[in-house]
C-alpha cells in the first residue's frame, strides 16, 4: 500500500489553490503565490533535468555503446553543448546568440510545416478513396467549401445579399464545433482534475 | 466354561480343583462362545438371578452382556466356596502389623476377601463390565494350586483382577502341559516368560509377560477381534504395572512367613546405644543421592509405586531394584504407527527406547517417527500451462483484440509503384510554382477583401481606443513553425501600435517566443525612427510555469517579471512605472498559434484584466477555436491568418507583407482545391471495390 501523506499533501495543496480562485480577497493569497512560485522553481527544475537525461542518460549512452546513428547523438551532444556555452557566456540577448533560434531553429521548423502542407496536398489526391462512403462525400465537399471560404476568393460574393447570408452562415458552423470541442475540453479537464485532487490518479507518483 | 471333567483351565492352563476331571482341550477361543448366540450349554451357567443386583431391571443390557454376567455368576459362586475359605484362613495369619501396613490395603481388604460377586456393593457398581468380564476370567486365580503369596495377594486385590498369566509364570513345570493343551494363541504365551530372562531371576520382571506372546503371529480376522478384547481388558492391557503391583505385595509379605516375621522385619532397626553420639546412630550416614534418591516422592506416589524396601523383603538382600521401564499399555501400543497395529510388550531391545526428549528412557514410549516422512518437497508444477480449448479460445480473441491491426491492401500499398512519385513530384511543383509564380510576377492580382471581418474591426478600434500613455504588453506565445503565417499576422497590429507610439512590452511562456518577436519587431521599427529613438520596447524575457506562471503573472506582474531581458528592473523606468498590475496595462494582445494557449490566456489572465482589453493573433488553424471567446465577448478581437492581415493593412491603409503575398496564398489555396475535387472525382470515377479485399487481418 502507498503512503498516503502525498496524496493527502496534494489534496490540501489543491484545495488552497481552489479556494483562493473562488475566494481571492481572503488570506488564501499570501500562501497561495508561494506555492505558485515553488511550482515555476520546480517546473524549472524538472525542465533542467528532462535535458540532462536526454543528453547524457540517452545519448550519450548511444554514444558509448556505438549503437545505430550514434553519429547524430553525438551532433546532439555537440549542439546542446556549444549552445548552453554560448547562452552562458553571450547571455540570452545577444543578437549574435539569438540567430541560434532564428536562423536554425526557425527555418526547420518552418520547413516542417511546409513539408506538411505538401503532405496535406497529395493526400487530398485520394480522399475518397479511402472513404468511399457518405461520410468521405461529406468531408470532401467540406473542405471544398472551406478551403473556398478562406482563400478569400469568394470576397466578390459579398455584394450578393443572399449569397453573403449563406456564407455567414456556413461560417458559423466551424463556432459550433469549436465550441463543442471546448466544452467537452472543459469537462475533460475539470473530470480529471478533481480526480488528481481527490487522488484518484496519482501522476505524480511516477 | 471349562469342562466339568477338565483338569485344566483351558483358558489359563491352570491346574483344577478336581484333578481327575480332563483337561478341556477345545481349541475353540472362549470368546467364540461368547459370540455364540445358542443357548448356554450347561444347566449350572444358567443365571440364577436375572443380572447383577446392582443393575436395575428396567436397565437395557445386551444379550452377550447378560451371558458374561450371568457366567461370571454362576462361575463365582462355583468356586465361593473354597477361596473364600482359603482367603479366610490366610488373612486370619496375617499379623496385625501387616495389616497397619497398608491402611488401605486394609480397607479393601474385605473387598478383596470376597468373592467376585460382591461386586453387587454400590461402590463396585461404578466399576467397568469389561472389569466384571476381567474379574470373571480370572476366575482359575483362585485355584488350590496356587501359594499362599498367590493367595495374600488374591485377598488384596479382587480376585477378578488377578491375571491368570501370572500364575502361570509363577509355575512353570506346567508350562508345557500348558503347551500341548493350549490354543494356538496361548502357546506363544507359554514359551514367552521362559525367554525372559528376568523371569528367571524370579524378581519382578518374572510376573511381566511379554503382551507380544498374546499375540498371534498371523493376524486374521479372528485373532484381531480376539486381542482387541483382550487389549480392552485393563487387567490384561497393563501387565506391568499388575505385576509390579503383585511383587511389591509379595515382598512386602513376605515376612509373614511363620518364624520370619519378627527377625526380618525388625532387623532394619538398630538398637541405640546410649554412651555413643545419638546422631551417629539416627542420623543415616550419606550415601550416593543418584543411586538411591527415589525419582518421586513417596508420600505423592501410590502405594504400588513406592520403592521396595529392601528391609522388609528378606528374601532379595540386593539393593533396591530400579523400576522397570515405564511400558504404554498394548492399546496404546498397538495405536502407534511403529508397531502397525501390533501390540508389542515392553522389551529391553534399546530400539524402544528413546535416546532423546522429555521421554527418554522410557521403554515402549511411542516411538518418535522421523519428521523428515511428515515433511515433503513441495510440489513442483510443470512450467506449461494448461489450459481449456474455452481458455484458448478467448486468449485467441484477446489477441485478436490486442494485436496491430491492419487493412489487408496496405499491403498491397505497400509495394512500390512507379507511377506514384511522379504524382508527387507533380504536386510538389504545382505548389512550388503557386507559391513562387505570383512572387515573381508582381502583375499578377489578387482578390482584395471587399467586407471586413467583425472581429478584426474590433481589434482595429480596441488599437486606436488606446491611449498613447499606456503601455500595451505583448505575449509572444509561438514557435517557428508557424512563424511565417505569424509574422504576416501581427506585423499590421504592431505598426499600427508603434504608429500610434505607444509602449510596448512583451514576454513569451515560450522559450523562442520572444526571440522571433523582437526579431520581427526590429526590422518594423526601422520603419518607424521616432519610436526606435524612445525607451517604448522592452524585452520581459520568459515566463516560466506555464499556466500557473500566468496566474501569477496575473496577480503581481511586478514580483512575477521583476527584471527584463537585460537584467534591468523592469517597472522603474518610464514608461512602464505606471505598470502595478496587470490591468494598467492599455491592452493585452496575446499571439499564438495554438488555441490552447489562447485559452490558458483567457482564463487565467482575463478575468484580473478588468475592463482592459484583450486582443488575439492567432494561426487561421486554430481561429475557429478561439472564436466562440470572441462571441462572449472574453476577448475583444483577433486576428486569424493572412486573411485578417491583409484585412488589418486595408483598414490602417497600410499595405505591407500581407497584402504583398496574397496573391501566392489565392493561388495556393486554389491549386489545393483543385487537387482535392480532382482527386475526388477520380476516385469517384475510377473506383472499383473488390469484395472481400477489404478485411480486417491481424498482424
Amino acid at each position: 500500500m502507498r503512503s498516503p501523506l502525498i496524496p493527502i499533501i496534494s489534496f490540501i495543496v489543491g484545495a488552497i489553490i481552489l479556494a483562493g480562485y473562488f475566494f481571492p480577497g481572503s488570506g488564501l493569497a499570501a500562501i497561495r503565490t508561494p506555492m505558485l512560485d515553488w511550482a515555476v522553481t520546480l517546473s524549472g527544475v524538472a525542465g533542467l533535468i528532462a535535458i540532462i537525461n536526454l543528453v547524457f542518460g540517452v545519448h550519450w549512452r548511444r554514444l558509448r555503446d556505438s549503437s545505430k546513428d550514434y553519429l547524430f547523438s553525438g551532433l546532439v551532444i555537440f549542439a546542446f553543448l556549444a549552445t548552453f556555452a554560448l547562452g552562458i557566456f553571450l547571455g540570452p540577448t545577444n543578437p549574435d546568440y539569438q540567430k541560434v533560434v532564428t536562423a536554425i531553429q526557425m527555418p526547420i521548423e518552418a520547413s516542417l510545416m511546409a513539408v506538411l502542407a505538401i503532405t496535406l496536398a497529395f493526400s487530398s489526391l485520394r480522399l475518397l478513396q479511402r472513404q468511399h462512403n457518405w461520410m468521405g462525400l461529406f468531408f470532401f465537399i467540406s473542405v471544398i467549401v472551406y478551403l473556398l471560404l478562406n482563400s478569400g476568393i469568394l470576397s466578390f460574393m459579398a455584394n450578393i445579399p443572399s449569397l453573403q447570408e449563406v456564407v455567414s452562415s456556413i461560417s458559423l458552423v466551424p463556432i459550433a464545433g469549436a465550441r463543442g470541442i471546448l466544452i467537452g475540453v472543459a469537462l475533460g479537464s475539470l473530470l480529471t482534475g478533481i480526480r488528481i485532487w481527490l487522488g484518484s490518479d496519482r501522476p505524480y507518483n511516477g | 466354561m471349562n469342562d466339568a471333567n477338565a483338569k485344566r483351565c483351558w483358558y489359563c492352563q491352570a491346574d483344577l480343583t478336581r484333578q481327575d476331571a480332563p483337561a478341556e482341550n477345545d481349541s475353540q477361543d472362549w470368546l467364540n462362545n461368547l459370540r455364540d448366540n445358542s443357548p448356554a450349554p450347561q444347566g449350572d451357567d444358567q443365571p440364577e438371578e436375572p443380572a447383577n443386583s446392582s443393575e436395575s431391571p428396567n436397565e437395557e443390557v445386551p444379550a452377550w452382556l447378560a451371558r458374561i454376567r450371568t457366567r461370571e455368576q454362576s462361575e463365582r459362586a462355583a468356586s465361593e466356596d473354597a477361596l473364600s475359605a482359603s482367603s479366610e484362613e490366610l488373612s486370619s495369619e496375617i499379623p496385625d502389623w501387616l495389616n497397619e501396613f497398608n491402611p488401605d490395603q486394609e480397607k479393601e481388604k474385605p473387598d478383596a476377601i470376597l468373592p467376585a460377586s460382591a461386586s453387587a456393593q454400590p461402590e463396585n457398581e461404578d466399576d467397568d463390565w469389561l472389569k466384571k468380564l476381567e474379574s470373571w476370567q480370572s476366575e482359575p486365580t483362585s485355584s488350590p494350586e496356587k501359594t499362599s503369596t498367590d493367595v495374600t495377594v488374591g485377598s488384596r486385590e479382587k480376585p477378578a483382577e488377578k491375571n491368570p498369566i501370572e500364575d502361570e509364570a509363577v509355575t512353570p513345570p506346567d508350562s508345557a502341559l500348558i503347551k500341548d493343551s493350549a490354543p494356538e494363541w496361548l502357546q506363544a504365551f507359554v514359551q514367552e516368560p521362559k525367554s525372559t530372562p528376568a523371569a528367571q531371576q524370579g524378581n519382578l520382571s518374572v510376573q511381566q509377560p511379554s503382551t507380544s506372546a498374546f499375540l498371534p503371529a498371523e493376524r486374521t480376522p479372528k485373532n484381531e477381534e480376539d486381542s482387541l478384547l483382550r487389549d480392552s481388558e485393563p487387567g490384561q492391557i497393563s501387565p506391568t504395572a499388575e505385576s509390579i503391583e503383585s511383587s511389591e505385595l509379595d515382598t512386602a509379605l513376605a515376612p509373614s512367613q511363620p518364624g520370619e516375621e519378627n527377625e526380618t522385619w525388625l532387623s532394619s532397626y538398630k538398637k541405640i546405644h546410649p554412651d555413643k553420639d545419638i546422631k551417629e546412630q539416627v542420623i543415616p550416614a550419606p550415601v550416593d543421592q543418584d543411586q538411591t534418591k527415589a525419582p518421586f516422592n513417596e508420600n505423592s506416589l501410590m502405594d504400588w509405586m513406592k520403592p521396595i524396601d529392601p528391609v522388609t523383603n528378606p528374601s532379595q538382600k540386593e539393593p533396591v531394584p530400579q523400576l522397570e521401564p515405564a511400558a504404554l499399555p498394548a492399546w496404546l501400543q498397538a495405536l502407534s504407527l511403529k508397531h502397525n497395529g501390533k501390540a508389542s510388550a515392553p522389551s529391553h531391545s534399546s530400539s524402544d527406547f528413546s535416546d532423546f526428549g522429555p521421554l527418554a528412557g522410557i521403554e515402549g514410549t511411542l516411538p518418535g517417527e522421523e519428521l523428515n516422512q511428515f515433511y515433503k518437497r513441495p510440489q513442483t508444477f510443470s512450467g506449461l500451462l494448461k489450459t481449456t480449448e474455452s481458455q484458448q479460445v478467448r486468449s485467441k480473441l484477446l489477441k485478436n483484440i490486442a494485436d496491430q491491426t491492419h487493412w489487408e491492401d496496405e499491403n498491397l500499398e505497400e509495394k512500390p509503384h512507379s507511377h506514384i512519385w511522379i504524382f508527387r513530384l507533380i504536386v510538389t511543383v504545382l505548389m512550388l510554382a503557386a507559391v513562387f509564380i505570383p512572387l515573381l510576377f508582381t502583375q499578377i492580382s489578387s482578390i482584395a477583401p471587399s467586407l471586413y471581418p467583425d472581429e478584426v474591426v474590433q481589434t482595429f478600434n480596441t488599437v486606436n481606443a488606446l491611449s498613447g500613455g499606456k503601455p500595451v504588453l505583448i505575449a509572444a506565445d509561438f514557435d517557428g513553425s508557424l512563424f511565417g503565417e505569424l509574422n504576416w499576422s501581427y506585423q499590421p497590429l504592431l505598426a499600427h501600435l508603434m504608429e500610434r507610439n505607444i509602449p510596448i512590452a512583451f514576454l513569451s511562456t515560450n522559450s523562442e517566443g520572444t526571440t522571433l518577436l523582437n526579431q520581427s519587431a526590429s526590422t518594423l521599427i526601422k520603419q518607424y525612427p521616432a519610436y526606435a529613438s524612445s525607451d517604448k520596447w522592452m524585452n520581459l524575457g520568459y515566463l516560466a510555469g506555464g499556466s500557473i506562471g500566468l496566474q501569477g503573472l496575473a496577480q503581481n506582474i511586478q514580483t512575477t517579471m521583476p527584471l527584463n531581458s537585460a537584467l534591468q528592473s523592469a517597472w522603474l523606468s518610464k514608461p512602464f512605472d505606471t505598470v502595478k498590475r496587470i490591468s494598467d496595462f492599455g491592452a493585452l494582445i496575446v499571439i499564438t498559434e495554438n488555441a490552447d494557449t489562447g485559452k490558458y490566456w483567457i482564463e487565467q489572465v482575463k478575468p484580473s484584466l478588468g475592463t482592459t482589453p484583450m486582443l488575439v493573433v492567432i494561426s487561421a488553424q486554430s481561429a475557429p477555436l478561439l472564436q466562440p471567446y470572441y462571441a462572449s465577448g472574453q476577448i475583444s478581437g483577433y486576428l486569424s491568418g493572412l486573411n485578417s492581415a491583409v484585412a488589418y493593412e486595408a483598414l490602417t491603409k497600410t499595405p505591407q507583407n500581407a497584402t504583398a503575398h496574397l496573391s501566392s496564398f489565392q493561388i495556393t489555396m486554389v491549386l489545393a482545391i483543385m487537387l482535392v475535387l480532382i482527386g475526388g472525382i477520380v476516385s469517384l470515377i475510377f473506383y472499383h471495390p473488390q469484395p472481400g479485399k477489404k478485411k480486417r487481418v491481424n498482424s
